[in-house]
């Protein structure tokens, strides 16, 4: 591949004009609604040039966009001229020939390091004066005094590396870092008379996109669990004979970090239950002849879990809960329904877009990455709960010939 | 009159967060070996529930701590030294291994290394002593993790002795406080009192209890003995091992693993100077509520210049008594009185002290006075007293008022900016000692919490264990199990060798085989 040209599509952006594009109304162009205008009444058709042969000569420098158009972001930008200077001296520049001749190097992991830190305001005084300043552009107040005392101040890597440093004062978050007050958000907005990033400059608590009222979210409000259909169609035709009982499932992060990690190590497990758990009330425990630790599993249309209950009397009727992601490598024996190992705490919910989600060009409610735009919302979903009659661990070869694999046979 | 020192604990159960930070560095510190797999020096229980080892409180059971006999003197209430002598092959008190948990391992092997198979694979759980493949563990050191199973199990609690508790188990009622947990150092021992082997002993400098690995024979009276269930047999090595408060760190002047790595610094650690002459006497009174006032009586005001004189006699290091005068331990537990003993019934005189949590308060719209009625907290006041003073109600009563107070003292301060000093004058408190009690108690900078000073050579030649603090020592094997400086090799046990060590990648490691060292 040689340099291509792609057209993408960018979604109309938060803190650009374009995030009022769609302020007074929806309107559907290829419904003929309206003229098909891009970052107006459809995304932005952007020219992204895609020079291949250069990748990794554009990968190990930091391009010349930098002292073209600055560096910036929320709506606010700034020139980093200084900046792009001082790392060709600190990173030493390209010196072989082509596209990245004279740029500073991001050669190693700690060139990358050094980049981002000269770059940030938050780990750069003089950019975090820039930043304030640019602010100050769009407020027409002077911000640059939350700054100025730090102005000479610069984080490195190795600073970084001994030991921890508090940051500097930068526009891109609403709290400070100071002496007088700790990182607290929307603490700017209110001192600094910094207008919220909102359709109104202020903190919105009512919603009056058209869609927002339509599905009756103009406030927050209780909504009662929908039918996402998954429970009924396997009900009867997966159910055995044994009780079993529909309950609400919810799945929270647990105490020590929000993913395997940490809670998997030998020790967490033994300071836990040692595997896959589901927390269920004393009161549904009854109703389907469960006790403490039984194995149990749970299952709608969505897949199947295979886990031991864990009963509490902290769990309401009705409710089961099991915390994030205990991954099924650890002592998770195979489900019944599925005849496959069972599942983590996302194998019985799907993700399902909200359409409130999708709508943009409207201030606040305009697309940012990592900020707004259309997130999965799979949290709300019921499971069929029943005791497991039969624990198989299936541990057969895919050839169905060779003997089970145990911890004394080598692989 | 005799002048001893000791260094003691206080936990702040009010901040406890049960993160388990501390049963992990202390494990990973003290306890990750074979023959202790399942033994946890500390371990924090979420409370109410029946803890670890199961139901250890239940002195029916368990048979530790101290009893009164009739001409009100003290014995062991696994027997005197005959009636030990005489259960020495069979002692019907002990706890076996399920009443701890049987320790676990996975095949984190397999993992990796299973064969193609029709569904992903998964590394099976099997024990750490016989190697066996077990379907799920039955129970762990932190079974009941934030009230984990059923009310009717978790209610055997020894702590809901005269009370009403079924209301407890209702979902609108419930109740949770967590309780790390670690051995005593008790003023009266019953371990100490139990071994035949005369191998534990409490050292006269610091307090610290310890078993002397070349003396212990592994006969675990000290097991029955201690109420705490704080010792624990080593399978392997065939000796008893306990929490050492980490002496070698106490020794330079630095806090315990569990102390120092403690995330919501609940930990305190100070001198209390004490009259050993009255330790008997404590501990033998006849009222069991009396204890805790009975305990505090034989603490010492650092600030009394008579003491003073007398400790330098008694050989108590002029460091030491500095140390005292500025200990949080002797603060929380004698002056401000928000510090108690865990289960002073046990007549042990335990030094590893407790401040009661506060929790939220019922019904806080009908709130009037000052400070709410502790009667409205959620934990129970009664729970809290059979827990910490025997049962009797008022000195909680008292510690958590004060707490109440200085929460809603410092809130009138800062966010309102009034001294309210109505609230103070309800729990007698002055605002001097409620600054030292925020600043201690809230804000518990680390100088705060650890007023430890360093161990004196002057004790090397003084003490029976001498040679284990002097400068001889240097560059010698550090913790050892009566073997030398010979690291893990086991001599003959009774016991047949392990076969499957509790290795966190789940690989045997077969010990009947030589070793031979890779080149």
């Amino acid at each position: 591949m040689g340099t291509e040209t792609d057209i993408v599509a960018l979604p109309i952006l938060h803190d650009t004009p374009a995030e009022l594009a769609q302020g007074i109304d929806v309107k559907e162009w290829k419904k003929g609604e309206c003229e098909p205008i891009p970052g107006k009444t459809l995304p932005n058709l952007v020219e992204v040039v895609r020079d291949y042969p250069n990748t990794y000569k554009k990968f190990t420098s930091l391009g010349p966009l930098m002292t073209k158009v600055g560096n910036g972001g929320k709506g606010i930008a700034w020139n980093t001229d200084d900046e792009v200077a001082f790392l060709g001296e600190l990173n030493h520049t390209v010196k072989e020939e082509g596209v990245s001749k004279d740029l500073p190097n991001i050669e190693t992991d700690i060139d990358a390091a050094e980049v981002i830190l000269s770059l940030a305001p938050e780990t750069n005084g003089q950019v975090a004066v820039k930043a304030w300043d640019a602010l100050g552009k769009i407020t027409g107040r002077d911000h640059t005094h939350l700054a100025k005392p730090k102005e000479e101040e610069k984080l490195r890597f190795r600073d970084l590396q001994a030991q921890p440093r508090k940051i500097i004062s930068s526009p891109t978050w609403s709290g400070l870092e100071d002496e007088h007050v700790s990182y607290n958000a929307g603490y700017t907005n209110v001192h600094e008379l910094i207008p919220w990033r909102t359709l109104t400059g202020r903190q919105q608590y009512y919603q009056d996109h058209s869609w927002m009222r339509d599905f009756g979210e103009n406030l927050c409000v209780y909504k009662p669990p929908i039918n996402t259909k998954t429970v009924a169609p396997v009900i009867d035709k997966l159910g055995n004979n044994s009780k079993h009982i529909t309950l609400n499932w919810i799945t929270p992060h647990q105490k020590w970090g929000i993913h395997s990690t940490y809670s998997e190590n030998l020790l967490m497990l033994t300071l836990s239950r040692g595997g896959p758990i589901v927390w269920i009330s004393e009161i549904d425990e009854k109703k389907i002849d469960v006790e403490d630790n039984d194995w149990i599993e749970l299952f709608n249309v969505n897949g199947a879990i295979a886990a031991r209950a864990v009963v509490s009397q902290r769990v309401p009727e009705g409710m089961s809960m099991m915390y994030h992601a205990q991954e099924k490598i650890i002592n998770t024996p195979g489900a019944e329904t599925t005849g496959k190992r069972g599942g983590i705490h996302n194998s019985v919910t799907r993700a399902v877009v909200k359409p409130t989600h999708m709508i943009g060009g409207y201030a606040q409610l305009a697309y940012g990455f990592n900020y707004y735009g259309t997130v999965g919302s799979n949290r709300d979903e019921f499971v069929v709960v029943r005791k497991m009659t039969n624990v198989n661990w299936l541990e057969e070869p895919a050839d169905g010939k060779s003997g089970n694999l145990n911890h004394e046979e080598k692989a | 009159m005799k002048i001893r020192a000791q260094i003691g604990m206080v936990l702040n159960l009010d901040k406890c967060i049960g993160c388990h930070t501390c049963s992990v560095t202390c494990k990973n510190v003290w306890t990750s070996r074979s023959g202790v797999e399942y033994a946890w020096f500390n371990n924090v229980e979420s409370k109410p529930g029946v803890g670890y080892p199961n139901n250890w409180e239940n002195q029916d059971k368990w048979k530790g701590g101290w009893e009164r006999t009739k001409n009100d003197e003290l014995k062991p209430k696994i027997g005197g030294k005959l009636k030990v002598l005489s259960k020495l092959f069979a002692n019907p008190d002990l706890p076996e291994i399920d009443d701890y948990y049987e320790p676990f391992t996975y095949e984190y092997d397999r993992l990796q290394k299973a064969p193609e198979v029709k569904t992903p694979p998964t590394a099976r759980a099997h024990s750490a002593i016989t190697g066996e493949k077990m379907e799920k563990p039955k129970t762990g050191p932190n079974w009941e993790e934030i009230l984990g199973g059923e009310f009717d199990k978790r209610s055997k609690d020894y702590n809901f002795k005269e009370i009403e508790k079924d209301i407890y188990g209702q979902f609108e009622h419930t109740f949770m406080m967590y309780l790390p947990r670690l051995c005593e150092h008790c003023l009266n021992p019953t371990c100490v009192a139990s071994c035949p082997s005369g191998a534990i002993y409490k050292r006269e400098e610091d307090g610290i209890v310890l078993i002397d690995q070349d003396k212990c024979r592994g006969w675990r009276m000290c097991v029955s003995g201690c109420p705490y269930k704080k010792i624990y047999f080593n399978w392997e090595s065939g000796k008893s091992e306990k929490c050492t408060f980490c002496y070698p760190r106490i020794e330079a002047g630095d806090p315990t693993v569990c102390s120092e790595t403690c995330v919501g610094r609940i930990r305190y650690l100070g001198v209390l100077l004490y009259d050993a002459d009255k330790i008997a006497d404590a501990a033998s009174v006849e009222d069991e509520e009396d204890l805790y006032q009975s305990q505090l009586n034989i603490f010492l005001d650092p600030n009394d210049l008579a003491m003073i004189k007398q400790a330098k006699k008694d050989g108590v290091p002029d460091s030491w008594l500095e140390a005292a005068k500025r200990s949080p331990v002797y603060k929380m537990a004698m002056d401000w009185k928000v510090a108690f003993p865990l289960h002073p019934e046990y007549r042990t005189l335990p030094m590893v002290w407790y401040i009661p949590p506060l929790s939220p308060i019922q019904g806080a719209a009908e709130q009037t006075g000052v400070i709410p009625d502790v009667n409205d907290l959620r934990i129970p006041v009664k729970y809290l007293a059979n827990m910490l003073t025997a049962g009797q109600e008022q000195p909680v009563v008292h510690a958590l008022e004060r707490m109440l107070a200085m929460r809603s003292f410092m809130r009138s301060k800062t966010v309102e900016g009034i001294a309210d000093m109505d609230i103070l004058n309800n729990v007698g408190l002055d605002e001097a000692t409620l600054d030292d009690m925020y600043q201690i108690m809230a804000i518990a900078n680390y100088e705060d919490r650890y007023v430890i000073p360093t161990n004196h050579r002057e004790y090397a030649g003084k003490t029976p264990f001498d040679n284990e603090i002097a400068f001889e020592n240097r560059s010698a094997c550090g913790f050892s199990f009566g073997n030398g400086c010979s690291g893990g090799d086991s001599k003959p046990s009774l016991f047949e060798p392990v076969k499957f060590a509790n290795t966190m990648n789940g690989k045997p490691v077969d010990r009947t085989k030589k070793q031979t060292p890779k080149g």
